[in-house]
């Protein structure tokens, strides 16, 4: 059995060749720092039988420019060369050399020699050399490196052989030595060396062929400094828009779907189980189902973003901005992945590398709008606007984006009175070359989020839907004969549903909403999808009008009103939920995630406190003054 | 777009940040090599220069720790 870390510069393709060998669907990106935690995958079945079998472990590594690190993600790859706790020691290393830009990577190349690992040189994007005519003299960087060196396709997959070839190799080194911090000269002395030797091995280049050539151009409109900022506006607001437009013929597909699977529950399986399974554990599922298409379209836009390169340009475009609220454009990214989830975000902080910035982003990224938000602002938008003014509906949608940065730029501002640190904010950008986006992998690398999606929200809406029938269903009151026996609205007025939420009803009432909302409020601090499925599972069962269960959530709020008459869903009690919603810290994952990344509980927990108290503080204030207004 | 010459990378006024030195080392630049900036973007307060084949986006201290001619 043997050992294998991949390490490399950021961008090198060290994830797509991990993906190659293990069979893993690591998610790889144009931007320099998407990997910031080691994995650890076994060498596929098939490519293992080239070597008799032999268990070959590999590690993917965050791209490093020294083995000196100065970040957090840096820190995990020095961690896996030195320290070697985390995973079996390794055996050696394969050196991951970008071919367009290899005079830098060479610099890691010289580290990872000195330190007296084994080493397999790969030269990734052959593909890309090829197409601009180059020639790659592979002795001349033989006769630097030795004979371990393979040229890589990470697109098709050329070369893989080769590598898998070359790792049972002998034994581990026992004596590894770090990295020394070169001195000025040194260091100047090794970017020379490697500038010569990358000079001598790829040649006969064709600037205009070269992907360089496409790159520079194209820089030329999507980094100006005025045209590219609006750019930049645009594709975000044509993003989040899309979001509620593109997706609604396909929910519409989707809520038509639910509905007669609902009919056809209730219609054909008899009694109070029946009931169940239609109007209570179907209804719900597609409660949340309903906005997958939307969260596959949110997933498939920053998809493609990520793998264009584009991302690298926005940070540095928006660096002064960000600066303002004390982040920089190293925070660009890791607060965009917010959009999708908080937990990946969170970490994405590691190649932040100022302490204070981190700390700022980590802290504010719970406020970006969350593919969990989707549904919740999707369903809210909806009722507000969807009927009449779908265009609107969708901007709005876009406003709801963009209303997160103020929030998360407000947090910032008092965030930072806290911290007292005054390191400037690192920037330090790579730019790296635009690449066409795969679509097939973006596709099912989306579809795959969107259906995990369900799947986590799938057990917690089952729990969910149980709980919420049983409390609403029972006590079941006697049957007196000779009269008739009481419907669901009169049982559940008397049920223990009923009697806690009374009880609770209080702390709900001054944000505009009764207990039904209240409960909902409260589920989605299992998933915040959640609160779409358990309205609709209230009102469904707690609905007067019998048929109204069928006809969806929307028309369901639209009728539903307090005890005294007055509707529920106005849009005073509405912005008072959008409200709660864009500051609330529901999710334990985020708070775990959080104390991890943050090294403390304190600050953490603080975060869970103060989120949710000033989520609930402002929804009532808001409810208050609109309603006022009489809305 | 203008070219220079990279002459010394120092942080200005001596004020310590060897880290940032060291960082820019790591990403290939040193004294002698010709440098071209690209565009100065995000309120001119970004500097993207070219050397080779690497484009890199700098801040206003990152980008005055370059000195040449
Ligand atoms: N054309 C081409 N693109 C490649 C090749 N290998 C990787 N890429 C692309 O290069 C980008 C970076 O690839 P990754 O595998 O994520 O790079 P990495 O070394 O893991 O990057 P970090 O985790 O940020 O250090 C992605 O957009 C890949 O699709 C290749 O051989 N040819
Ligand atoms: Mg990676």
């Amino acid at each position: 059995m043997s050992t294998w870390a991949l390490v490399g510069s950021p961008n090198s393709g060290k994830t797509t060749l991990y993906n190659w060998l293990t069979g893993s669907k690591s998610k790889t990106v144009n931007y320099p720092g998407s990997t910031v935690e080691y994995n650890v995958g076994k060498l596929r079945a098939h490519l293992a039988e080239r070597i008799n079998d032999q268990e070959i472990t590999i590690v993917d590594t965050p791209g490093v420019y020294s083995l000196t690190p100065q970040s957090e993600d840096e820190q995990v790859t020095h961690d896996v060369l030195y320290t070697q706790h985390n995973v079996d020691s390794l055996n050696g290393v394969i050196v991951v050399l970008d071919a367009t830009q290899l005079s830098r990577h060479l610099m890691i190349a010289k580290q990872i020699v000195d330190s007296n690992y084994q080493t397999i040189f790969v030269v990734t994007m052959l593909d890309l050399i090829e197409k601009e005519g180059s020639q790659i003299q592979l002795e001349e960087l033989k006769n630097e490196l030795g004979p371990n060196i393979v040229l890589f396709d990470g697109i098709l997959g050329r070369g893989l052989n080769e590598i898998v070839d070359l790792l049972p190799v002998t034994p581990a080194n026992d004596e590894i030595f770090h990295h020394e911090n070169w001195d000025i000269e040194k260091h100047t002395q090794v970017i020379q060396w490697a500038e010569n030797l990358a000079a001598k091995t790829i040649v006969n280049r064709n600037e205009q062929k070269s992907a360089a050539h496409f790159t520079n151009q194209a820089d030329k409109v999507l980094t100006h400094p005025i045209l590219g900022l609006v750019i930049f506006f645009s594709i975000m607001t044509l993003l989040f828009a899309s979001i509620y437009w593109a997706a609604t013929p396909l929910m519409d597909l989707i809520d038509g779907l639910f509905s007669s699977a609902v009919a056809v529950a209730t219609e054909n399986i008899p009694g109070l189980f029946g009931e169940f399974v239609g109007n209570g554990f179907i209804a719900a599922i597609g409660g949340v189902v309903i906005f997958v298409p939307q969260i596959f379209i949110l997933f498939l836009g920053i998809g493609i973003l990520e793998s264009t390169g584009y991302l690298a340009r926005v940070a540095a475009l928006i660096d002064k901005p960000l600066s303002m609220v004390g982040l920089g454009g190293r925070s660009f990214v890791p607060l965009l992945s917010g959009f999708a989830c908080s937990i990946p975000a969170i970490m994405a902080t590691r190649n932040i590398t100022s302490k204070k910035e981190r700390l700022i982003a980590q802290s504010i990224i719970p406020f970006m709008t969350c593919s969990a938000r989707l549904p919740v602002y999707a369903l809210l938008i909806a009722f507000l606007f969807g009927d009449e003014n779908p265009l609107l509906a969708g901007l709005v949608m876009a406003l709801m984006y963009f209303g997160a940065i103020v929030v998360g730029a407000i947090a910032a501002n008092i965030i930072s009175v806290f911290v007292n640190d005054t390191t400037k904010s690192r920037l330090i950008m790579e730019l790296p070359l635009y690449r066409r986006p795969r679509f097939g992998y973006i596709f099912m690398q989306s579809l795959s989020k969107a259906k995990s999606f369900v799947v986590k929200a799938g057990p917690i809406i089952f729990g969910l839907a149980l709980i919420l029938w049983f409390a609403t269903n029972f006590p079941r009151p006697e049957v007196v004969e000779g009269q008739e026996p009481l419907s669901a609205v009169e049982i559940a007025k008397d049920s223990y549903a009923s009697e806690v939420g009374q009880a609770v009803e209080p702390i709900f009432r001054p944000m505009g909403v009764d207990w039904r909302v209240g409960f909902g409020l409260i589920s989605a601090f299992a998933a915040r999808e959640v609160f779409v499925s358990s309205l609709a599972l209230m009102f469904n069962i707690t609905d007067e009008d019998e048929d109204a269960a069928q006809q969806g959530l929307l028309a369901a709020m639209k009728k539903a009103t307090f005890e005294n008459g007055e509707p529920i869903f106005t849009v005073a009690s509405v912005a008072g939920i959008f409200i709660f919603f864009m500051i609330a810290l529901q999710c334990t994952s985020t708070v775990g995630i959080l104390k991890r990344e943050m090294g403390s509980w304190k600050p953490a927990l603080m975060q869970l406190f103060f989120s949710n108290l000033v989520a609930y503080c402002l929804a009532v204030t808001v409810v208050f003054v609109l309603k006022s207004f009489g809305l | 777009m203008k070219k220079f010459i990279l002459e010394k990378i120092e942080v200005p006024k001596g004020a310590a940040n060897a880290d940032l030195i060291k960082r820019l080392y790591d990403l290939g630049l040193h004294p002698g090599l010709e440098v071209e900036i690209v565009s100065k973007i995000s309120f001119n307060s970004v500097t993207v220069i070219q050397y080779g084949s690497t484009r890199l986006a700098l801040n206003e201290e990152e980008f005055a720790c370059l000195h040449g001619r």
